[in-house]
């Protein structure tokens, strides 16, 4: 380590020192000029004494340090850090470049430059060996050289660095040179413990090398293994350095980037395996179909890009029967049918038996034959069933969890004491146990009762109040028996019909032992989703091909992906021990010199610190000019001002107070605490380099959850405000027609705006439609998944943007549409519409998207916030096809407060009924 | 060129003359009518007209009333006269930062608070440089205003001829001239008038809170001063400034006249009581 500056010469100006302190010298401080009257009194007072020549010795040391520093600041001064010195001969760098070097490529690009410079300066030839690929190494000069080190990038496969050296000696220039004098291997740092030793024995072979490794500040993560459990993953991760605290998060998302969920955990002090479950389960919905990839947040390497081929399916269940058609609400059914998650579509099955791929089973019907049944439940089928009318006890006595009496026994009947029984409580051993079931207002009136068993206490999942059981299971072999003391309709309890009955179901759902099917792979498997070497996709690759066999290694052909076909994609990725890379340390190095990264040939420039006290020094003879003597003598006697202070502050004026006087110390003040100000906003901007300017979140939940539209505005200006008038004359219309009282527009920015509190946004697509970058993408995402309504209109005034449309559904918002047939709820929620949607264009289609009962997007080609601004909602003179346009802007907004209520026929007799005694 | 003066005092008068009649309404002054007829403003009482009379002094109006003629008399009154003068040197036309009051403002305002007190006490008033005669109606007040203020700068008041048992008010920050008022003093006491003198001061100049290197300036075309360390010469100053003050007020003393000493920051009510009892007790 030395001390050097950069422009030395500058020191020369040190010698003009002295003319400093003489100039100095020459102006002392000026004395405070004073008008007092009374001068005359003054004169001739015998401790009087002249001002003095000289500025005291500490101002004057003040300055001339100013001054100093100054000088030194300019110069540049810096420290060099472990000073690498260049030897005989060709430089020859080698560059690790494979994943493992993806976290601090950077780094050794910076640090490759540096040589490269230097090399240059010694007029040397250059070689440059990048371990990950197949480029025949050459001689370069500087240009050349710095122009293929910018080239490189880290690449998406495992490459053993010795290739590259064995590459070097099959070329002519490695049979030429004898040995390198100056071999330099900027290592990635990570390395299979077995491999280090053979490498640089091969290193050893063509020159002397030295080695520059990461600082071991770096903290890598990485995942080595996920298991597929019931309902997610067991994730274990591993770390190569050991050592402190640290947090992780760990991020599931869909192999098309859509985020699952997300999963935090810590590796405590000096653990190096942590091991983490990843609940699928709950978030189904948001899965889908296909491949997943897990990655740890803040890690963008391969090591911590973990491909699932099928996420922890979705159980497939089944129901025994007929769908309900005829009676709906006398069919048990039904209600099971529409208590289950809307993920589960179930199949209904004539047969006792489930196929081998259902993996639950529920019945409502006695099984004829139990040993089929029993041998599904035992390989991990949860079978479960309900009491009914006519149990057949004697067949199914081996399927369900307990014996029972044969006959139920009934609450609340004419001849019973007791009336209906409410829920009691959930044991501590039910796997049900954590569920919340007091908000849960169920009433029973018959039940089947078991017999008295040893066993029963255990097998009890959920009881009544008095005690006795509603619901019981047990485990049998690999699978659950589940019974349900009460039948699936609605006539011997109120059960089917409350909100409990769907959360049991969903919990039910989550015992099915689902795993991703380890269906064979058909080879050869074309490539079909490759990431780079940070675990970011990166589409199609030239030179990726086909993986031809199970066993095919990850290499420059076969680089980290999904491969095969979007059914069942296949994720081609590092293997456990590939993952598992130790942290090369000076130690296992043979005695080789080890340099490390940002430190080897590198300056630490101290010019800004420098800087930050000169102006601290500046400050204070500003300080002192101000205050002067008073703060000099406060000083030296720090009671007395003290005092003096406190008998002024306690000392008000009387009369007006002394205006000017204030202004004048408010001044004062204020000037050193812009200075003070100044120099601290300096200090931050050194330590923490630049802020980042973003976006804030505009919004507000509106008060009292009115409903407010939004809208997203677009880079027209006269656009947006049409959006706006649009919009205000529906709200217009809202208020008049509806008891709806919708508060003004509200233009949103998709970035950084809570989409959340807007249940209808409307974004006409134009010509100039805005940007969406990725963390817009995501919320819109999020919002249409919320279940929030985005009306999308391809026609605007300004024009069209098809292009722009597409993409937004296609990239952005991932959604398939279907059209609204005359049937759907839009037509019907407000107005009859009747397919006429108004606007400009009436008879276009009008697209929903397909998933979910619920549809989250509208897209249109109507116009209809042109249509809505030339209106004139308060006259009642608007076109049809305006007025049709609201109706539409009317329906579409109930269609998105009301959901499918209008579409829901359950009350529709007696609705009918009240409209003829009405009328 | 008038109206651009009268503008002027328009523009500086109300506050000064609206805040002296404020001050002075707080308090009273005795009646002071002679209690028969005589020379005077005021009604005293009617009298029957006797033959021989001028025919002038008939008041019409209440003869009419009746079958006799009647002659008004009016209260004879006899006021004294007091004569104001304020020091308007440039060295008064300064204040410091711990009060927002020049000390010629305040002597004016000291001036006027005491002529609107004996203006309602019927006393006459007028300034010692005779831009006013002796007066006593209303606007009298107005009137020493406007001739406080055209009163040529002078440190000690002018030397005139004014009639035994008159009164001066003189105002000012005498101790920098403080010979020349000391026999200003003597000699105007000589004539019999009835002195009362108040030493206007600013706090600064009582305190002398300066400190360090000082460059200080006067007002009236005085040498500049610098010194090193203004802290040194406190003591020595203000110790001669009491001994100016000691001196100016033993020589008011012999003449039998009072001497008030008065800062700007003090309240004018509580100095212009003391001015008010003094001249009381005089009276009777």
């Amino acid at each position: 380590m030395n001390f050097a500056f950069t422009s030395p010469m500058l020191l020369l100006a040190l010698l003009a020192l002295p003319v400093v302190y003489v100039i100095i010298r020459l102006l002392p401080p000026k004395p405070k000029k004073q008008v007092f009257p009374a001068i005359k009194l003054l004169y001739d007072l015998p401790e009087s004494s002249p001002p003095p020549r000289t500025p005291p010795w500490w101002l004057l040391l003040l300055r001339l340090g100013a001054a100093a520093l100054l000088v030194f600041a300019l110069a540049g001064p810096h420290l060099r850090l472990d000073a690498m010195q260049l030897k005989e001969g060709p430089l020859v760098l080698i560059v690790d470049n494979d994943w493992r070097a993806a976290n601090r490529f950077e780094d050794i690009r910076k640090q490759a430059n540096l040589f490269i410079d230097q090399a240059g300066s010694l007029n040397k030839d250059i070689i440059l060996l990048p371990t990950a690929g197949q480029q025949t190494p050459q001689l370069m000069d500087t240009t050349e050289a710095k122009t293929f080190l910018q080239s490189l990038s880290p690449q998406p496969w495992v490459q053993n660095p010795s290739e590259a050296i064995e590459r070097l000696q099959a070329s002519e220039l490695g049979q030429q040179t004898e040995s390198i004098q100056n071999l330099i291997w900027l290592s990635s740092g990570l390395m299979k413990t077995e491999d280090t030793r053979p490498f640089l024995e091969k290193l050893g072979e063509i020159g002397m090398p030295r080695i520059i490794l990461p600082s071991a500040t770096q903290n890598m993560l990485m995942i080595s293994q996920a298991e597929a459990i019931s309902g997610g993953y067991e994730v274990t991760l591993w770390r190569p350095r050991t050592g402190a605290q640290t947090p992780y998060s760990l991020t599931l998302s869909g192999m098309d980037g859509g985020f699952i969920t997300r999963s935090a955990g810590q590796f405590d002090a000096d653990e190096q395996t942590t091991t983490l479950t990843l609940d699928v389960a709950s978030r189904r919905q948001q899965s889908g179909q296909g491949g997943g990839v897990l990655t740890l947040d803040g890690q963008e390497h391969l090591g911590a890009w973990y491909g699932l081929g099928e996420l922890t399916g979705l159980p497939k269940v089944a129901i025994s029967g007929e769908k309900a058609q005829d009676y709906p609400l006398l069919e048990g059914n039904y209600y099971i049918h529409n208590a289950l998650p809307e993920y589960a579509d179930p199949q209904f099955i004539g047969q006792n038996t489930p196929p081998e791929s259902v993996n639950v089973f529920i019945s409502t019907q006695t099984p004829n034959n139990t040993n089929d049944l029993l041998r599904w439940i035992e390989t991990g089928g949860v079978y479960i069933t309900f009491a009914q009318e006519s149990t057949q006890l004697e067949n199914m006595a081996s399927l369900l969890p307990v014996r029972l009496r044969s006959s139920p026994r009934s609450l609340a009947g004419s001849l019973s004491w007791t009336g209906a029984l409410a829920l009691g409580d959930i044991p501590a051993q039910s796997p049900l146990s954590d569920m919340d079931i007091t908000a849960a207002d169920v009433q029973v009136t018959k039940q089947l009762l078991p017999q008295d068993s040893p066993d029963l206490e255990n097998k009890i999942w959920l009881t009544l109040e008095d005690g006795t059981p509603l619901i019981t299971g047990d485990k049998y072999g690999q699978g659950w028996r589940i019974f349900v003391h009460v039948a699936a309709d609605a006539q011997w309890s109120s059960l089917p019909l409350s909100g409990l009955f769907p959360k049991l179901m969903s919990r039910f759902m989550n015992l099915a032992r689902t795993q991703a099917s380890q269906q064979q792979a058909a080879y050869p498997l074309p490539p079909l989703r490759l990431v780079n070497a940070y675990g970011q996709n990166r589409g199609q690759s030239l030179q990726a091909q086909n993986i031809e066999s199970a066993d095919a290694p990850i290499s420059q052909q076969n680089p980290v992906g999904f491969y095969g076909v979007p059914r069942s994609p296949y994720p081609h990725q590092l293997s456990s021990s590939q993952r598992q890379q130790q942290l090369l340390l000076p130690d296992d190095l043979m005695g080789l010199p080890v340099y490390y990264y940002n430190r080897a040939g590198s300056q630490l420039p101290f010019q800004k610190p420098l800087l930050i006290i000169l102006c601290m020094l500046l400050l204070a003879d500003g300080l002192f000019r101000v205050w002067g003597w008073q703060l000099f003598e406060s000083l030296r006697h720090p009671k007395e001002s003290l005092a003096k202070l406190r008998k002024d502050s306690g000392k008000k004026p009387k009369h007006s107070p002394n205006k000017m006087g204030k202004i004048r110390k408010f001044g004062k003040k204020a000037s050193l605490g812009f200075l003070v100000m100044a120099a601290s906003l300096s200090w931050a901007q050194v330590s923490y380099g630049q802020t980042l300017a973003s976006g804030q979140d505009t919004t507000t939940p509106p008060a009292g959850y009115e409903l407010q539209i939004g809208y997203i505005p677009s880079f027209d200006e006269a656009q947006n405000t049409l959006t706006r008038t649009g919009i205000e004359k529906l709200n217009t219309v809202l208020k008049m027609r509806s008891t709806l009282t919708p508060l003004p527009p509200k233009a949103l920015n998709p970035e950084v705006d809570t989409l959340g509190y807007y249940p209808v946004i409307i974004w006409p697509i134009g010509p100039d439609v805005r940007y969406i970058n990725q963390a817009a993408a995501s919320n819109l995402q999020a919002y249409i998944k919320q279940g929030g309504l985005l009306i999308l209109d391809g026609r605007t005034s300004q024009g069209e943007n098809p292009q722009a449309m597409q993409e937004l559904l296609n990239s952005i918002l991932k959604v398939t549409l279907a059209p609204v047939d005359k049937e759907h709820v839009l037509n019907r929620a407000f107005y009859l519409l009747n397919n006429n949607f108004g606007g400009e264009n009436p008879t276009a289609t009008l697209w929903r998207d397909k998933q979910g009962r619920l549809a989250s997007v509208l897209v249109g080609n109507h116009n209809w916030v042109g249509s809505w601004a030339t209106g004139a909602p308060m006259r009642f003179r608007d076109s049809a096809n305006t007025e049709q346009a609201y109706r539409f802007g009317l329906n579409a907004i109930m269609y998105a407060l009301l959901g499918d209520y209008k579409a829901d026929q359950l009350h529709i007799d007696t609705l009918l009924k009240q409209m003829r005694e009405d009328n | 060129m008038i109206l651009h003066a009268a503008e002027k005092i328009a523009y500086k008068l109300p506050p000064l003359v609206v805040e002296a009649i404020r001050t002075a309404e707080s308090m009273t002054f005795g009646a002071h009518g002679r209690r028969r007829v005589g020379p005077g403003d005021s009604f005293y009482q009617y009298r029957q007209y006797t033959a021989g009379e001028s025919t002038h002094r008939i008041d019409w109006r209440a003869s009419a009333r009746s079958e006799r003629t009647f002659i008004r008399e009016n209260e004879w009154e006899a006021a004294q006269t007091l004569f104001f003068w304020s020091d308007s040197s440039p060295s008064m036309q300064w204040h410091s930062q711990a009060t927002p009051y020049s000390k010629e403002e305040r002597a004016k305002l000291i001036c006027l608070s005491l002529a609107a007190l004996l203006l309602k006490g019927h006393e006459q008033i007028a300034d010692m440089d005779g831009h006013m005669s002796p007066s006593r109606d209303p606007g009298a007040l107005w009137r020493l205003h406007d001739a406080l203020s055209q009163a040529p700068t002078g440190n000690v008041p002018p030397l005139m001829d004014l009639p035994r048992r008159s009164h001066i008010i003189a105002i000012g920050d005498f101790l920098m001239d403080a010979e020349q008022m000391a026999s200003w003093i003597e000699q105007a006491s000589a004539q019999g008038v009835h002195l009362i003198l108040v030493e206007i001061a600013d706090p600064h100049e009582e305190t002398f809170p300066y400190k360090g290197p000082q460059e200080f300036e006067g007002l009236e075309a005085e040498d500049p001063l610098k010194m090193g360390n203004a802290n040194a010469v406190r003591e020595a100053y203000l110790s001669k400034r009491q001994r100016l003050r000691q001196a100016l007020q033993a020589s008011a003393n012999q003449a039998g006249a009072r001497y008030y000493t008065h800062m700007t920051n003090d309240s004018v009510k509580s100095l212009l009581f003391k001015l008010f009892t003094h001249l009381k007790a005089g009276a009777r």
